[in-house]
């Protein structure tokens, strides 16, 4: 079947073709078929990951399976196209949680794995690569390897944050951790600007006060001392009363409507008003674990707002030395641009980068806005800025960055271009985003 | 009990009985889908599952042996669904032999084989529900579906058939009619009708497993759709993309 296949972001188009296999007899022949392939998840990285023009694309959405569980070592093996939804459900009906959950239930554990994603708790429990045990990695020209950090090591530590251009990944053997309590706790802290938002979150976490998790949402679009006034959430686990299991909705990439209204100043006033007024009512501070884990779970026509033309986040993570200066010359840019910000937010990362993987000890801030010309002109200035403070860009969430900014920023660009290239030379595994960052 | 219980709809009814606490045998042809459901149900929802491999194209003495051994395993089956279903491209009735003897046996020889067999079980139980599945393509033949349609058809007036012979007997035989499913059968094709969710068709059935029907089209609508079709002079009907 081919069709227009969209980024997430619905800025990064391609037209090709798609396959759903639902039977490994189906998925081997179409893996040893000769043909290039690019592999997807629920197709909800921002950016064109899972398409390329020549390519076929291969949905994992029926490799959906439990495959088996060590309830003593608290050990889930499943397929690449179970979401973090179910995962959860099933950890939680088991007294465990997984530690790195990213902010929709739609999201495939697949797609985690290919960009190593970060959830709320990153500066404590690090990346989703930190917590896969062992996977299997089906590739045409090396058959079917099992990984793990002490057999094949370099592939493992490949793959995961791989963006899929190792293979398919058949299987992943996850490590959950005991789950502290059945309900979630948020205590919200307001903060009058962006730098005193990170200023209590870093004083938080050096104090041990900072709970299960740990984010912030800010207004971005205040000017000088207001700038990024919101609020600092510090999120625990408890015990007590369950609150009720939590609907999951679906959230669906491809084409959205023609109404737009996600640019407008009004409108990004409206959200950012909303988002202030949700933490007054009443009920919300405790929650079930579900509800906590997923924040955007329920809220998908913030998505539709920005219409056909879409939208676009960039997600940098400035390392801790340079963020003082860095705030400055971000409020700088984004006062200059005009933009509206439709979502500000920060968290708190760790450990060194390695690889393209998305981490650096620092924090990191994330900006959304509509898809347009002065979008695209501010985040070229924000490139310019994490150039110059050595500040990572976030490829999943980008489908603009280019390849001249990923090799400066990441320092492990030309490490992970020689490995891809040494272990797959004929580039059976392709996207558009390999093409763009030249890897 | 579920045969073709791997993918598309099977998979589906296999999760909704398993989600209403069934203890289930599921089959299908290959090992390696057939473990990753069973063991994905039984994590999921906390049932038995048991695993049981089953080539529809075989020969009879697998056929029988594979009864056998399900008997011997559930001696009192509640149900037995047999949705496995093949298609194949170019079948315009000039499809090459293998092709044809494949559609043929998988939707209609082999199942009527198996299904002859689950009801002397079910008449020996003394109760029990054995579902059919049958097409809107009977009803409306089309061009691409030339040797599956003929098999569903073969299929649809064996399960008739067998209603006659369950009468009175407390076993029930169901025969639904699919409509478009959204499975692996109607990927890339470009058709008239929406597609239906196979957990909605899956839910369908499942209720209906305890009610007195003999044939049910699934989803619902397609009982007018089919109705409308029939209606249809030749010369319309055979301009539509169907």
């Amino acid at each position: 079947m081919t069709i227009d296949l969209v980024s997430f972001d619905g800025t990064e188009r391609c037209r090709g073709a798609l396959a759903a296999p639902d039977r490994y007899r189906a998925l081997r022949a179409l893996l040893d078929g000769g043909e290039p392939c690019a592999v997807r998840g629920a197709g909800l990285s921002y950016c064109q990951a899972s398409a390329a023009g020549g390519a076929t694309t291969l949905s994992s959405r029926h490799f959906d399976r439990l495959l088996a569980f060590d309830p003593e070592r608290l050990r889930l093996t499943v397929e690449p196209g179970v979401t973090v939804g179910d995962l959860l459900r099933f950890a939680v009906a088991h007294d465990a949680v997984f530690p790195v959950l990213p902010g929709h239930p739609s999201i495939t554990v697949g797609g985690c794995a290919g960009f190593n994603v970060h959830g709320k708790t990153q500066h404590d429990v690090g990346h989703f690569s930190d917590h896969v045990v062992e996977l299997t990695l089906l590739h045409p020209g090396h058959g079917e390897l099992v990984c793990s950090r002490d057999r094949h090591g370099d592939l493992f530590e490949l793959t995961l944050g791989g963006m899929g251009l190792t293979g398919w990944i058949a299987s992943l053997t996850l490590q959950l951790a005991p789950l502290p309590g059945h309900s979630v706790r948020r205590t919200v802290h307001r903060v009058g600007n962006l730098a005193e938002a990170a200023d209590l979150m870093a004083s938080l976490r050096d104090a041990g006060e900072d709970g299960d998790a740990l984010y912030a949402w800010n207004d971005l679009n205040r000017r000088g001392a207001r700038f990024g006034r919101g609020m600092v959430y510090v999120e625990t686990y408890e015990e007590g009363r369950r609150p009720d299991r939590v609907r999951y909705r679906r959230l669906k990439p491809g084409p959205r409507g023609r109404l737009r209204v996600g640019g407008s100043r009004l409108a990004t006033e409206a959200v950012n008003l909303g988002y202030r007024a949700r933490d007054r009512w009443p009920g919300g501070a405790v929650r079930s674990v579900e509800d906590a884990a997923f924040p955007i779970n329920g809220h998908e026509v913030y998505y539709r707002l920005f219409g056909r033309r879409g939208f676009r986040e960039y997600q940098m993570a400035v390392p801790t030395s340079a963020w003082p200066a860095a705030v400055g010359e971000v409020e700088r840019a984004l006062r200059e641009s005009g933009v509206p910000v439709t979502l500000g937010s920060l968290k708190l990362f760790a450990r060194q980068p390695r690889l393209l993987w998305f981490r650096t000890d620092g924090v990191c801030l994330t900006v959304d806005a509509a898809e347009g010309e002065r979008t695209r002109r501010l985040f070229a200035r924000l490139d310019a800025l994490a150039r110059e403070h050595g500040a990572l860009v976030n490829l999943s969430k980008d489908s603009r960055v280019d390849a001249e900014t990923v090799r400066a920023v990441y320092p492990g660009y030309d490490e992970f271009r020689r490995r891809l290239h040494d272990f797959d030379p004929g580039r059976r595994f392709d996207s558009m985003l390999r093409r763009r960052i030249g890897v | 009990m579920v045969v073709g219980a791997s993918s598309g709809v099977g998979r589906a009814l296999a999760a909704e009985l398993a989600v209403r606490g069934y203890d289930l045998v599921v089959t299908a042809r290959d090992d390696e889908d057939l473990a990753a459901v069973a063991s994905d149900l039984a994590l999921r929802h906390g049932v038995t599952v048991t695993p049981r491999a089953l080539d529809l194209c075989g020969p009879d003495d697998e056929l029988e042996r594979y009864v056998k051994a399900c008997v011997a395993e559930a001696p009192a089956i509640d149900a037995v669904l047999v949705p496995a279903g093949a298609v194949a491209d170019g079948d315009d009735g000039t499809a090459s032999w293998p092709v044809t003897d494949t559609l043929v046996t998988t939707n209609f020889v082999s199942v009527t084989k198996l299904a002859g067999r689950f009801v002397e079980q079910l008449e020996a139980q003394g109760h029990g529900t054995l579902v059919l599945f049958s097409s809107i393509a009977v009803a409306s033949p089309r061009r691409r579906n030339a040797a599956y349609g003929a098999a569903k058809a073969g299929l649809h007036y064996f399960g008739r058939a067998l209603q006659h012979r369950v009468a009175g007997s407390g076993v029930r035989v169901q025969v639904c009619v699919l409509g478009y499913v959204d499975t692996a059968m109607t990927a890339g094709q470009d058709l008239l009708f929406p597609v239906a969710d196979p957990r909605r068709v899956a839910r369908a059935v499942v209720r209906g497993l305890g009610r007195e029907r003999r044939i049910a089209y699934v989803p619902r609508y397609w009982r007018a759709v089919v109705f409308v079709l029939r209606l249809l002079p030749w010369p319309l009907y055979r301009r539509l993309r169907f």
